[in-house]
């Protein structure tokens, strides 16, 4: 999803109205097409927004530019669906303009977003997924903050698939991702679900912290009170922390990325030799270009 | 048959505005806001009016003719018409004013 942006979702077909329409007319539109809004054009530019809010109670005789809203909240066909969610949020709308080159290019209503970004939350444990993991961590970075991964792997999840089922194998999980849930601190961290029996933490802890917080959960997770016979175990690896530049490359994704690799090649060094966490040793670069640069 | 007379009788006199007067308050909900009141005055008489948009319960905007303001200063003639104007009207209204002033002005002079 990290290259999902409102281009990709956005409804391309416009209807708009001009200004010195009447508000009958706004609501006959509306009407006919079954839509709530009109983007409000004069000589090729957006100059408002009317909604079917905006007309209710209002006179029919009135002009469409007596009754829309002027200030327009708008945004790029480039933008990230969670930009576009946060404007939202943001501003109390429901409804994007997308512009380019200062023309109206599309429409981005907020049940069309939220059913594209609710395709990336896992239903099972209730976690975003891992495309939203690198779209925050990257964000976090620009925002000038230190991050911390730590990735957790649970141990022979496939024997307990095979042993005990596959609806089994999923009790597990959900469990494992409320025994997590509670166990975080929300100010600094957050839990995605990577993959099949895979989580990831992104923090603002720093590394240190962060692998006594791994170890805290992989510990939790073992001595949980399991069915008899079940035995869930971890291994985690944990990469972050600031460090001189060595392979900062300038793009924030590609340091991400490879800051989440470092993670798990670390977990999976942790279940090689049998401890509960290692700490990524190469780490990247990550200090955000905003510290970079000053 | 009897004769026919007609009395035609004629006034003449100089044509006022006969739509925006002096002053036009106009009403938040009113069939007519204040883009149409704009254009209207625009057409019919281009700069001799200001429109004023407010921030005031009953009444969106004002159009008041240039001239008023000149003797008038907006900031003390705005309050006046609006006090007594939301006594009068609700917000669906446009409610039209004829303001006239008497100055008096005394001078001393030295003999």
């Amino acid at each position: 999803m990290m290259n999902l942006t409102v281009e990709d979702i956005m409804t391309r077909e416009i209807i708009t109205i001009a200004p010195y329409e009447s508000i009958k007319k706004a609501s006959e539109i509306m009407e006919e097409c079954g839509i709530g809004c009109l983007p409000v054009i004069e000589n090729g530019k957006l100059v408002g927004i009317i909604t079917s809010r905006d007309i209710r109670g209002v006179h029919s005789n009135r002009l469409v530019a007596d009754a829309m809203t002027k200030t327009v909240i708008t945004t790029h066909p480039s933008c990230s669906l969670w930009e576009a969610k946060e404007a939202m949020e943001f501003n109390g709308i429901e409804k994007l303009v997308v512009i380019e080159d200062d023309k109206v290019v599309g429409l981005v209503t907020k049940k069309l977003l939220y059913g594209e970004l609710g395709k990336h939350t896992d239903l099972l444990t209730g976690f975003e997924r891992a495309e939203c993991l690198q779209h925050r961590a990257v964000e976090m970075l620009q925002e000038g903050k230190e991050i911390a991964i730590i990735f957790i792997d649970l141990d022979n999840f496939g024997a307990i698939n095979k042993e005990f089922g596959h609806v089994k194998g999923d009790e597990v999980l959900r469990q494992a991702a409320h025994i997590f849930r509670g166990i975080i601190d929300e100010e600094t961290d957050k839990i995605y679900r990577y993959g099949g029996d895979e989580f990831a933490v992104l923090s603002t802890k720093n590394v240190w912290e962060a692998k006594e917080l791994a170890n805290r959960m992989i510990a939790l997770l073992s001595s949980w009170g399991w069915p008899i016979g079940l035995k869930v175990t971890a291994s985690a690896g944990v990469a972050g922390g600031r460090r001189k530049a060595v392979r900062f490359n300038g793009n924030l994704n590609h340091m991400v990325a490879d800051l989440i690799n470092m993670a798990s090649l670390a977990s999976t060094k942790a279940k090689r030799e049998k401890v509960p966490v290692v700490v990524a040793e190469h780490a990247i670069d990550v200090v955000p270009a905003a510290v970079e640069s000053s | 048959m009897p004769a026919r007379r007609v009395d035609v009788s004629m006034s003449f006199s100089a044509f006022e505005n006969p739509i925006v007067d002096d002053v036009l308050l106009i009403g938040r909900k009113a069939p007519i806001g204040q883009e149409a009141m704009r254009r209207l005055i625009s057409a019919i008489a281009p700069e001799e009016y200001e429109i004023v948009t407010l921030d005031h319960p009953t009444f969106e905007a004002a159009s008041i003719k240039r001239a008023l303001l000149k003797a008038i200063p907006r900031e003390k003639l705005l309050p006046l018409l609006l006090g007594e104007g939301e006594r009068l009207a609700t917000e669906t209204a446009i409610v039209r004013v004829r303001v006239s002033f008497a100055a008096n002005i005394s001078r001393e002079v030295e003999l």
